[in-house]
């Protein structure tokens, strides 16, 4: 287009007025000099150049013109952009996707002192529509020309009423508020926060402050292994047991045997983690996981696991319970002793101090402590809650130690460990660590105990709930198993006998474990109907019941009859019976502690 | 010379046109981008707000007291659960093949629920 055409060049004379005085001078093309000539053809050059140099900028602008306008816009920046600020923090949920905390979008009223006209007007009428200010302090604020948050979480109403005011120096911000759908149900769990910095929550507790130790935001909702219907079946249960019983606190705990999931963990008092700072801080307090008791009997069911299997002693095996045993300087008593010669299932029935002394005299203190160690009592425990505690033992673990511990006096762990220990005794004999967030899958975990080990617990653990210290622990249906523990709570020189805790463990169905429920009441006080005692037998017992009746049912534990749950507990599985069959295990002669000696009677069922 | 500076005139105008023409469609695309993204972040506000609303509304603790207050209405227990095999059976159908295993029934009186001796009698027996 931009060509150089060639001209006859008189043409182009004749169309320069240049020319015409040139021509009028009579001068012709061919009559140019050829200097001029050569000028006359350079501008033209210059000017073609010219003209292809706008032509190439004009083409290169509407060429980006058109991809501009054509061009698609990135659909990731538009993301970015529509992105509500509210979704920043994640959510977090139960195990079946209910909403155990999220976010909610609000608006914050602040208004800029050196903008009002009036800051006594101002802050006489925006109390006069939301109470909640306090004027006085306002109008001294706005008076000294500083820049105020008026008041957060105003709704609509409240929004629409103070721009109807009109005021100047008045500006909406929006904000985010943390909001907990269910309140105090599983308030520890879940744990709270606080504004932080600019505004933006910060977990304090719970899962909470597991959510920013992950750094986890919107579209990552943090699962936790809670079952929110269970939870609250259990606080309900849990806070009736307390309030029933007159206890100054109280705490349970669910877990599933295969996983080590906590279904349920609960203490009582409680909170509302929408507004924290309404109760004392001793509410706040997790005590499943934080704080460490010296659990008291519960603990005659490791030491009788640990017993049975490394061989020391059966389901046959007898001690002497019928006087106070000394050991070294500690003469260990029963707790309204039965003061008769006792099976292994009789220890455990009766919850004998002096039978399960014996037990772990016969263990040794190196396999009781490798026992304690496998059932990870010895370290905290590696949950996803900061608040955690590490267990307390003795200095010094000697035969005296060995036979304190072995009913739970003298070693210190927080409940959740107990409960971990505890699944593995009743399980299959494998410790899995408790977790607080949803597993998918199976749990592997390190095996402690035999299976054999385990199927003997239970039986044996059966016998404390139909004949021994927890009748009342009895689900129907659920065949429970368990046991009662009724510690007086140490103080520096001794333990208190006026300040018990009262727990019952278990474990439902009791013929094949699915979960593990611990119920403890921090010194509960005899009540009417419970005859004068307070011991876990009249208190923790029973809520253990009325959990386990209420909590199987929302878990899907199906009831069983009364066949099934004894074949099971006989034979837990026909290969099994079919082996104790073809291969009958000789009865094993305990290594003798006068008058210990094996039972005739066919091994204790009940 | 001319035609070219005419034609290069009229793309210049043609340009010009076109890109004020695009521009205010930008403006246009824009502002309906702004309003798309209001209304989104609007909606998925409200979005949210609804769900807060029914989780607090179907929290089990409202639902047990409202439940407590309005109605005769306890938990559900063990006991009132059965499988489809135990309903055939309340209805008068068969009853399940029982296991060959099964414990006979115990012949004499004891604990609710407590494993009777003559389960353990059983398996004595069988045992050579």
């Amino acid at each position: 287009m931009f060509a150089r055409r060639p001209r006859p060049h008189v043409f182009i004379i004749a169309e320069d007025p240049n020319a015409q005085s040139a021509a009028s001078r009579g001068v012709t093309e061919g009559a140019l000099d050829p200097h001029r000539a050569r000028r006359l053809e350079r501008a033209r050059a210059r000017i073609g150049m010219c003209a292809v140099l706008f032509g190439c900028v004009f083409a290169g602008l509407a060429a980006r013109l058109t991809t501009l306008s054509l061009e698609a816009p990135d659909p990731a920046a538009l993301r970015v952009a529509a992105a509500p600020r509210h979704a920043e923090r994640a959510e977090i949920l139960d195990r079946n996707g209910a909403i155990l905390a999220t976010n909610l979008p609000t608006r914050a009223l602040d208004v800029a002192g050196r903008e009002v006209w009036d800051a006594a007007e101002t802050a006489r009428e925006l109390s006069a529509v939301l109470p909640r200010i306090d004027e006085r302090k306002l109008a001294a604020a706005l008076g000294a020309g500083r820049y105020v948050e008026a008041a957060r979480d105003l709704t609509p109403e409240e929004r629409d009423a103070v721009f109807a005011l009109g005021l100047p120096g008045v500006h909406f911000r929006d904000r985010l508020k943390r909001y907990f759908p269910h309140r105090d149900v599983a308030a520890h769990v879940v744990g709270h926060v606080s504004p932080g910095f600019g505004g933006t929550p910060e977990g304090v507790m719970g899962l909470e402050r597991r959510l920013d130790a992950e750094k986890r935001r919107a579209g990552r909702p943090l699962v936790s292994s809670i079952d929110l219907q269970a939870q609250q079946a259990v606080e309900a249960e849990l806070a009736r047991a307390v309030d029933k019983n007159h206890a100054k606190a109280g705490w349970a705990v669910i877990l599933k045997v295969a996983t080590g999931e906590v279904i349920a963990s609960a203490s009582y008092p409680d909170f509302d983690p929408n507004a924290p700072g309404a109760v004392p801080a001793d509410a706040r307090r997790n005590r499943v996981t934080y704080d460490t008791y010296e659990m008291g009997s519960a603990f005659k069911a490791v030491t009788a696991a640990a017993a049975l299997d490394a061989g020391v002693s059966d389901e046959t095996t007898i001690y002497d319970a019928r006087k106070p045993l000394r050991v070294a300087d500690r003469q260990i008593r029963d707790y309204r002793g039965k003061r008769k010669l006792m099976t292994l299932g009789d220890v455990l029935r009766y919850s004998s101090n002096i039978g399960i002394a014996q037990v772990a005299a016969d263990l040794g203190v190196d396999r009781q402590r490798a026992a304690l160690g496998a059932l990870g009592l010895f370290d905290p425990l590696a949950i996803e809650l900061a608040e955690t505690q590490s267990p307390r033992g003795p200095r010094k673990w000697g035969p005296v130690e060995a036979a304190t511990i072995s009913y739970g006096h003298g070693f210190s762990v927080t409940p959740l460990h107990l409960a971990a220990a505890f699944a593995a005794v009743v399980g299959d004999g494998t410790y899995r660590a408790p977790t607080y967030l949803r597993v998918d899958g199976a749990v592997e975990g390190a095996p402690v105990f035999s299976d054999k080990t385990a199927i003997v617990m239970r039986r044996l653990l059966r016998g404390v709930v139909t004949d021994g210290t927890a009748t009342k622990a009895e689900a129907a249906g659920y065949f429970p198993i368990g046991k009662t523990s009724t510690a007086d709570k140490p103080f520096a020189g001794g333990y208190d006998r006026s300040r018990r805790l009262a727990s019952f463990i278990g474990a439902f169905p009791g013929h094949a474990p699915d979960y593990v429920a611990l119920v403890s009441l921090d010194e509960p006080t005899p009540v009417e109907g419970t005859f004068g005692f307070a011991t876990a037998g009249w208190n923790a017992a029973p809520a253990f019941s009325r959990m386990v009746s209420r909590v199987a049912p929302l878990l899907s534990v199906m009831p069983v009859s009364e066949g099934e749950a004894y074949a099971a507990f006989a034979f837990p599985s026909l290969g099994a019976r079919r082996a104790a069959v073809e291969t009958p295990e000789p009865r094993r002669k305990p290594p003798g502690r006068t008058p210990r000696a094996s039972a005739d009677a066919a091994p204790t069922l009940q | 010379m001319r035609i070219i500076m005419f034609v290069l005139c009229a793309l210049l105008a043609a340009a010009a046109a076109g890109r004020y023409q695009a521009e205010v469609q930008v403006k246009q695309k824009r502002a309906e981008i702004r309003t798309l993204q209001a209304d989104k972040a609007r909606e998925a506000r409200e979005i949210q707000i609804l769900r807060a609303e029914i989780a607090y509304l179907e929290s089990p603790e409202r639902l047990e007291r409202i439940a407590r207050e309005n109605t005769a209405l306890k938990p559900v227990t063990g006991a009132q659960l059965m499988t489809a095999d135990d309903f055939a059976v309340a209805l008068g159908g068969p009853a399940a093949d029982a296991p060959a295993f099964a414990a006979p029934a115990p012949t004499r009186r004891r604990s609710p629920g407590a494993v009777p001796q003559a389960v353990a009698m059983v398996d004595a027996s069988t045992t050579p």
